[in-house]
């Protein structure tokens, strides 16, 4: 039996590592007592596999795994009780139980959707300058330490909204090419000229968009 | 900005930020209107280091058992976090609340390691609380300390407002009633403090010096006790043991569920300080271990159990309690680890059964290359015993191997140092015997510098010079070359520093001071070490660091700790040092007749 599950990662848990993260989830698994597969070999692991590697410090509420089991459960009951082991900053979102056969999560990945939010140093139409900003031939970001590259083609969507002094973008990028959301925001103050104040951004990750079906979480 | 935010935005520019968030499970948070004592727990390393340590987590438990107190814990940030403390005016805070330190009732640190001293001033500057007792006014908080460095307390006396030496899980409670019940003056506190058995407030003590000689201590109240005993629990079995312990988001250095399955050992190791201030040994029974170790899982959801005590291989029905963990848990994944091994096949039949599958590196701790200088320090194991132990763990499957030795110990010659290299060379010709050589033996010697500690049998004798513990290292490096062998060695700088402080007295205090002012802190890591800063110290306060070192006492002389009554009285550490001299070896009086060390018939253990 395979269960898919979507947690959050946040408040105290979104500061740590994807490993740490995964160690955690194992964790609960064998306090909820749920009869986990284990991997064969010198050292048995939980067979677990997730959609994607979140970085350290970003929210998410779309943290899609999959968890193959060596006997059954029912799906409420291991939800309650999976619910009741996990720590803080750790919540199940979902969970259902999957067709053995489907293929994993990683090659159904299509897209990553996210939700940004940073404070406005001015006030431009960040209606016009965004679209301005997406009909550039190219979009170039920096991400750290790796270099420029051109996110035109994986920038599948973005779209902004002013609230409270502050702009909330949404933005859908290709699930094949990893790109952060924070080098494109980054990206956007540049364009506008610095009129973000990107020491307030927050970013979080709303929802993952699977080949054959949208699974948006939440 | 509150704190909390404050802390928040540091999070994103440091190494691990897991290390300051808090919130994991089991964390116990209390609101601060519902307790009337709130104890801030301290440890003077990275959070990675502290949450390992066993002593901590059942504090921890003891405090937050009681209702009206609240032990949330605090931990020494890296250099990054401090730096940017520092430029942002964050104060030291608690993980639980985010509390700042200085707003606690009671501060206690935990003293696990000489080195980790000036991390207790750095984080006191941290905290805004006057760094000595002297200078602490009726607003500010209580500073405590416990752990195994207490036992010398004096390098740290002018720090801490009161030690408790020996065992903490009673003497706590009692300290935090004491605390409770006390209105009025910061004196009277600590009057009624000194006045608990195992409390030491080293404020009511004058230390006399003729010279460099130090004379003793001179009481200033004659309420205070001469002599302050260690605190022992009775029974092991039935106390309070943390079987819901924290479990920390971040991959920490001992990461695994730890049950404990006795205190002490009597082996008699002459240069190990555990084997006397934990002493006498008392166990659990096996029924109740079998019953921690499977709330302990279910509480934690760790993959691995260690079987964690000063030898474990010694408790009496060891193989009956792994037989039966290792059936409980057949299937879910849990590992069973047993640490500290001795050095015989029981052992290696032992370690076959918890490690089915992983062969990775076995490990053994002769300690000296020959077996008269095995006999010297009552490790009376001989060389083909080794050797035949290395035989069955080969056989066994392991490939890999690591060997613990030390160096510079009293009595140590050239030939004991070949020996080390003759011992290496011999497990390698065992391990081509063995038929086994599937791949080749990858053999790690690992060798620390002798530090004559306190409350031992080598409490008198001098270390090596750090010139000559170079030398020593150079010459075994030179014999185990040839062989293949993997060498690590320990900074001789960092041993030096251990035995200054390990056996120094009161007048240490300022070189702490002057050292962590010209900015020595984290001095256990070895790319922080900062000697030059030591250096410094010294000579600022003329005082001469081999005095304390690398000299030689004599019987008469007072010692710094002649204050601390450990239970093993001295004159029996006298004679064990004279039967050291002289290569012979005592029996472990947990096999056999009482030796007569002295705990069990003194005021300590029978109250
Ligand atoms: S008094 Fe005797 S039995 Fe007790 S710990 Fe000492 S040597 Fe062992």
């Amino acid at each position: 039996m395979i269960l898919r599950l979507c947690l959050s990662k946040e408040g105290p848990a979104r500061f740590i590592s994807h490993l740490d993260y995964s160690r955690a989830i194992e964790r609960a698994l064998r306090r909820a007592q749920i009869p986990v597969q284990f991997t064969e070999g010198f050292n048995p692991r939980m067979k677990l596999s997730f959609a994607d590697a979140l970085p350290v410090g970003m929210v998410s509420r779309a943290e899609w795994l999959d968890v193959h089991l060596k006997a059954s459960v029912d799906p409420a009951e291991a939800k309650r009780r999976l619910g009741a082991s996990l720590p803080a900053g750790v919540r199940v979102l979902e969970l259902f139980v999957i067709p053995d056969n489907l293929p994993p999560l990683t090659s159904l990945l299509e897209a990553v959707t996210y939700e940004a939010t940073v404070r406005l140093r001015d006030c431009p139409d960040h209606g016009k300058l965004i679209q301005h900003f997406l009909r550039q031939e190219e979009i170039r970001v920096e991400r750290p330490s790796r270099g420029v590259i051109d996110v035109k083609g994986s920038l599948l969507d973005l779209r902004g909204e002013v609230r409270d002094g502050k702009l909330i973008v949404y933005m859908t990028t290709s699930g094949e090419k990893t790109v952060r959301p924070e080098p494109v925001i980054r990206a956007l103050d540049d364009f506008g000229g610095s009129w973000l104040d990107l020491d307030s951004l927050r970013v979080e990750k709303t929802g993952m968009v699977f080949r054959g079906s949208s699974l948006t979480g939440g | 900005m509150i704190l909390t935010d404050q802390i928040e935005a540091l999070l994103p520019h440091v190494s691990t930020p897991g290390r300051y968030t808090g919130g994991e499970l089991n964390s116990v948070v209390k609101r601060p209107e519902d307790v009337s004592v709130r104890f801030a727990l301290a440890f003077p390393d990275v959070y990675e280091v502290g949450m390992s340590h066993l002593g901590s987590h059942i504090l921890y438990k003891v405090l937050n058992d009681i209702p009206d107190v609240a032990c949330e814990r605090v931990y020494a940030p890296w250099v990054d976090m401090e730096t940017l403390m520092r430029q942002n005016g964050v104060p030291l805070f608690s993980l639980e609340t985010r509390t700042p330190v200085r707003e606690f009732d009671i501060l206690g640190f935990s003293l696990e390691y000489e080195l980790s001293y000036t991390n207790v001033l750095n984080m006191l500057q941290l905290a805004g609380i006057p760094l000595r007792s002297s200078e602490r006014g009726e607003s500010d908080l209580l500073v405590v300390a416990g752990g195994p460095c207490v036992f010398n307390p004096e390098p740290m006396a002018p720090f801490i407002d009161a030690f408790v030496i020996g065992e903490a899980e009673e003497a706590v409670v009692e300290l935090v009633r004491v605390y409770r019940e006390w209105k009025g003056h910061r004196r009277e506190l600590l009057e009624r403090l000194a006045g608990i058995t195992g409390v030491y407030v080293p404020s009511f003590y004058d230390a006399c010096y003729d010279g460099e000689r130090y004379l003793g201590l001179k009481r200033i109240d004659s309420a205070v006790p001469p002599k302050i005993r260690k605190r022992v629990l009775r029974r092991l079995e039935g106390a309070p043991y943390p079987v819901r312990p924290i479990v920390p988001f971040i991959n920490i250095v001992h990461d695994r569920a730890v049950l404990e399955l006795f205190r002490g050992c009597t082996r008699g190791c002459r240069f190990c300080q555990a084997g006397t201030i934990y002493r006498p040994v008392r166990e659990r029974e096996l029924e109740s271990l079998a019953q921690m170790a499977r709330e302990l899982i279910s509480n934690t959801g760790y993959n691995e159990i260690s079987l964690a005590s000063l030898s474990s291989a010694d408790y009496p029905r060891i193989q009956e309690l792994m037989e039966r963990l290792s059936d409980e848990l057949i299937g879910t994944g849990v590992g069973l680890s047993l640490p500290s091994l001795r050095v015989d096949t029981f052992s290696v039949e032992l370690a076959k059964e918890v490690e089915k599958v992983r062969k990775s590196t076995f490990t053994f701790a002769p300690e000296a290359g020959t077996d008269r200088l095995r006999r010297v320090i009552n490790k009376g194991i001989t060389h083909d015993q080794i050797l035949e132990a290395c035989r069955a763990a080969f056989e066994a499957g392991w490939d890999g191997l690591k060997l613990y030795f030390m160096i510079g110990l009293p009595t140590e010659t050239d030939q004991d140092i070949e020996g080390i290299a003759e011992l290496a060379r011999e497990v390698k010709k065992e391990y081509g015997r063995s038929g086994t050589s599937r791949r080749s033996l990858k053999l790690h010697v690992s060798v620390s510098n002798f530090v004559p500690k306190p409350h031992t049998p080598f409490q008198w004798e001098a270390q090596d010079s750090m010139e000559e513990l170079q030398r020593k290292q150079k010459f075994l490096a030179k014999w185990l070359r040839p062989l293949g062998v993997k060498l690590s060695t320990h900074d001789v700088r960092t041993s030096f520093l251990e035995a200054v402080f390990a056996r120094g007295d009161r007048r240490l205090a300022q070189v702490l001071e002057k050292a962590w002012q010209y900015g020595a802190h984290f001095d256990a890591w070895r790319e922080q070490l900062n000697f030059d800063a030591w250096r410094r110290a010294f000579e600022h306060t003329g005082i001469e660091p081999r005095f304390y070192a690398t000299r030689a006492r004599d019987e008469n002389e007072v010692l710094p700790w002649d204050h601390i009554d450990a239970g093993v009285t001295k004159a029996f550490l006298w004679k064990e040092r004279l039967k050291a001299l002289a290569a012979e070896t005592t029996p472990d009086c947990r096999f056999g007749p009482c030796q007569f060390c002295g705990v069990c018939s003194s005021e300590v253990y029978s109250g």
